[in-house]
């Protein structure tokens, strides 16, 4: 079983911080960690890999310098092998074009992995894009949202119960065999502390660096496919909306309406008639409200 | 044992004293195992943060000053004694200190912690973050490597070097130091504000790359022994208070409430006015002085630093970060004398001790002994720079009267509080303390 | 003399300026305290000495907090009856200064 993890180093989440005013995010306050759940995602390759007895994790990233820290840390835990990408252009590239180098980077070995796996979504952008987009380019199915995820032997072939994290609470629980890839969730497990001795290893290690630019299936011209990012906000709470006051009411009790939030009892009237007459009831109702 | 356990020398701790340390063990060709416990140097250091006699590190890194991530140099010192509603400062400011190498400069630890450490690795040592140090290993009486809080967490050395900081974990394990009182240890609270650097130039009166250091008694800390402070940075002030533990738990007051009180205080407020806080932060001083300094050393083990209480905290003196550089650099040489003898015993390692001896580090704690007890006089503390306020107002009062000569105005002011005799003990006291 | 009246102070809630600080929290805590000590402590000095203000008394009882510790010690260095036990987080776990 050859595993592969795709890691990035992102903002640790404790360290964002947003001016409750101005909104600006103050970047020289971060400090750059392995993200989360991409965290989650190599722990959930190593127990892989660790219950099936046989194996590899190839961890790879891309990125500067710097980011070779998160790299270490997945040799710590335990990858087999590791990988930096980078290019200097990569500062600008979105994660389109990043998933197309990493799978560029997946296809210059002989054979795909038999497992992809990789973090929901990253600290800072937070676009959920990089793993469904390797899927797309990779030609292989693929599961997001992961927060369950147990392994078992189906007849001498690999069998994944997964659980997915969908909207508004909902939970889908799956049955999937490789090649595939998971986008797994930061709450998946909780990543494995390293021993001493691997910690040492990996700090010792020497890091192979590749050009994505010079990995033959990779054509950097993605930039048009980009989604372009018009503004970014902080969220704000929905504000309630108010009923507008009935205009029929004293100012009294359209302003006792306003400040009790519009919970006054609704003003309903029921209409009997033909259906002519009850026609020419809406039209002369919504015109009196100014509707029509 | 596994030989990518075995090390030469073993550092605890990447601040000042255990960067400075690797950094010469290192240079010299030894295996140094630099190990902190934060994810990167810096991250659990807190100080004023004035970096006096920087030229101890300049002249270890040629590159010292274009490189180095300080601040501003200090040009002018301000010592104030504040009242409730007055304030009494001495301003004084040298161009003599705006050369290298510098009088003292400002820094933010964070990130001149880790440039050091960075030093230290170009060096050849490794650094190991992210990891505790729980103990120290033995064998028989001798220290002979330490253990990490991870599974397999053990690192050999014939040397370790503790610089762990204040709380000084492996000394007191080692035997060496004794559990704190409350009344020799201080609490430093701080804040980083963000002014932006012509607001501090033009509000400080400085030009360039100049900074000030100043420190505040008496109404600064309210009822609570200890002081405040406010340096200068680039673009951003650093500001607190340090108060002894005894005190603040005796007055039963927040530290925090001092940090708002100084904050606010009519001579402070105007000069921090506008300021957006960065970050908040707070360490542990051991400011005991020559009393609080533990035995050194022992076979295999030196103690450096923080760790070993070298901070000198006397009076209008409030420094740390050049006794740690001084102690882990002569640590160092102590270790290496010892890897070139083989010899680890603790009569070899006494070295260090006497190394100390002859430097400033050890001279000025023994020199300055009895500043600490001096300065946490109670009236010193709240009392005399109220009256040095309050005769000073009467100085300068223009009421339309007549005058008095000063001399009378001053003794009337001081002895409705205090009586000649008091005053001439404390004065005695004062001298003692810090100038015969 | 004339008195004049000073502006009161404006005391920032402790939560505002810890929300400034980084923490990466560690499930495992760091500090305990005996509680039963602390039962019939007059002085309570961590109470007030605690530059995080993790400890408070309520209702008689001893409630405390370690994953907003600025990772000082002074608490266990006030405590006259030793109840508190002390630590340092796991390596890379706690506070992280940034900006200091």
């Amino acid at each position: 079983m050859r595993i592969a993890v795709c890691l990035k180093q992102a903002p640790d989440c404790s360290s964002v911080y947003v001016d409750p005013i101005s909104g600006e995010v103050d970047t020289e306050r971060f400090v750059q960690t392995l993200n989360a759940a991409d965290a989650c995602a190599l722990e959930a390759a190593l127990r892989l890999k660790e219950q099936l007895g046989a194996g590899s994790v190839f961890a790879l990233t891309l990125g500067p310098g710097e980011s070779e820290e998160v790299l270490r840390v997945a040799l710590a835990m335990g990858a087999d092998t590791i990988e930096r990408l980078w290019h200097p252009s990569a500062a600008d590239w979105g994660p389109l074009t990043i998933a197309a180098a990493l799978a560029a980077r997946l296809r210059a070995d002989p054979s795909l992995p038999d497992l992809i796996f990789c973090g929901e979504q990253s600290s800072d952008w937070a676009s959920g894009t990089v793993g469904p987009a390797l899927a797309a380019y990779l030609g292989l199915p693929q599961i997001t949202g992961v927060i369950g995820l147990e392994a078992h032997q189906d007849s001498g072939q690999l069998l994944l119960r997964v659980t997915r994290r969908l909207e508004r609470g909902y939970r889908e629980r799956l049955l999937a065999r490789p090649p595939l890839l998971l986008t797994v969730h930061e709450t998946l497990n909780e990543p494995r502390y390293p021993s001493l001795p691997a910690h040492l290893a990996a700090l010792r290690a020497t890091i192979t660096v590749r050009d994505p630019l010079s990995l033959p299936q990779f054509a950097a011209d993605f930039e048009a496919e980009e989604t372009t990012i018009v503004e970014v906000r902080t969220p704000r709470p929905r504000p309630h909306r108010l009923p507008i006051p009935d205009s029929q009411l004293s100012p009294f009790e359209r302003i006792g309406e306003i400040i009790t939030g519009g919970t006054s009892r609704r003003q309903a009237r029921l209409v009997e008639g033909s259906p002519e007459e009850l026609a020419h009831e809406l039209v002369r109702f919504l015109k009196e409200r100014g509707f029509v | 044992m596994h030989a990518q356990q075995q090390f030469d020398v073993i550092v605890v701790g990447a601040g000042p004293a255990g960067s400075s340390a690797a950094l010469v063990l290192a240079r010299a060709g030894l295996r140094v195992a630099l190990i902190e416990r934060g994810e990167y140097p810096g991250a659990k250091n807190v100080s004023g943060a004035v970096f006096y006699a920087p030229g101890l590190l300049a002249e270890l890194l040629p590159t010292f000053w274009d490189e180095a991530p300080f601040e501003r140099y200090i040009t002018r010192r301000v010592l104030t004694f504040l009242g409730k509603e007055s304030a009494f400062s001495l301003d004084f400011r040298t161009r003599h200190f705006a050369t290298p190498p510098y009088n003292g400069v400002t820094i933010l630890r964070p990130k001149f912690d880790r440039w050091l450490a960075s030093k230290a690795v170009e060096a050849g040592a490794l650094l190991i973050t992210s990891t505790v140090v729980d103990d120290l290993l033995y064998e028989g009486e001798r220290v002979i490597g330490v253990q990490c809080r991870r599974d397999d967490g053990a690192l050999y050395a014939p040397v370790v070097i503790a610089a762990d900081g204040a709380n000084s974990f492996l000394a007191k394990k080692a035997g060496l130091q004794r559990e704190f009182s409350a009344e020799e240890m201080s609490l430093g609270v701080k804040e980083v504000l963000r002014l932006g650097e012509r607001t501090i130039e033009e509000r400080f009166n400085l030009t360039g790359d100049e900074g000030m250091a100043s420190e505040y008694v008496g109404e600064a800390t309210g009822s609570v022994k200890g002081g405040a402070f406010l340096y200068t940075n680039r673009d951003t002030l650093s500001l607190g208070v340090i108060v002894q533990i005894a005190s603040l738990a005796q007055q039963r007051v927040r530290p925090y409430e001092l940090l708002d009180r100084f904050k606010q205080h009519p001579a402070v407020a105007p000069l921090v006015r506008d300021g957006v806080t960065l970050e908040y932060s707070a360490h542990m001083i051991p400011e005991g002085g020559w009393q609080l300094i533990p035995r050194l050393v022992r076979a295999g083990l030196l103690v450096a630093g923080d760790a070993a209480a070298l901070v000198f905290a006397a009076g209008i003196f409030l420094e740390g970060m050049n006794f740690a550089v001084a102690s882990g650099l002569a640590a160092a040489e102590t270790a290496l004398e010892a890897h070139r003898h083989g010899d680890f015993s603790t009569a070899t390692l006494t070295g260090y001790r006497k190394r100390l001896e002859q430097s400033f580090v050890l001279q000025d704690l023994q020199r300055f002994r009895l500043t600490p007890a001096f300065v946490n006089n109670e009236r010193l503390q709240n009392l005399y720079p109220e009256l040095l306020c309050q005769a000073a107002e009467q100085v300068f009062r223009s009421e339309g009267r007549p005058r008095k000569k000063l001399g009378s105005t001053i003794l009337a002011t001081l002895r409705c509080k205090v009586s000649l005799w008091t005053l001439l003990r404390d004065g005695w006291q004062a001298g003692r303390a810090l100038f015969f | 003399m004339q008195q004049i009246a000073s502006e009161p102070v404006v005391m920032q809630p402790i939560e505002e300026r810890l929300e400034l600080v980084r923490f990466k929290v560690d499930k495992r805590p760091h500090i305990r305290v005996h509680t039963e000590a602390c039962r019939d402590c007059d002085l309570t000095p961590c109470v007030y000495v605690c530059p995080a203000g993790l400890f408070e008394i309520l209702g008689g009882e001893m409630h405390f907090s370690y994953e907003h510790c600025l990772e000082c010690g002074t608490c266990y260095v006030a405590c006259e009856r030793k109840a508190i036990e002390w630590d340092y987080p796991r390596g890379g776990w706690g506070v992280s200064f940034r900006a200091s």
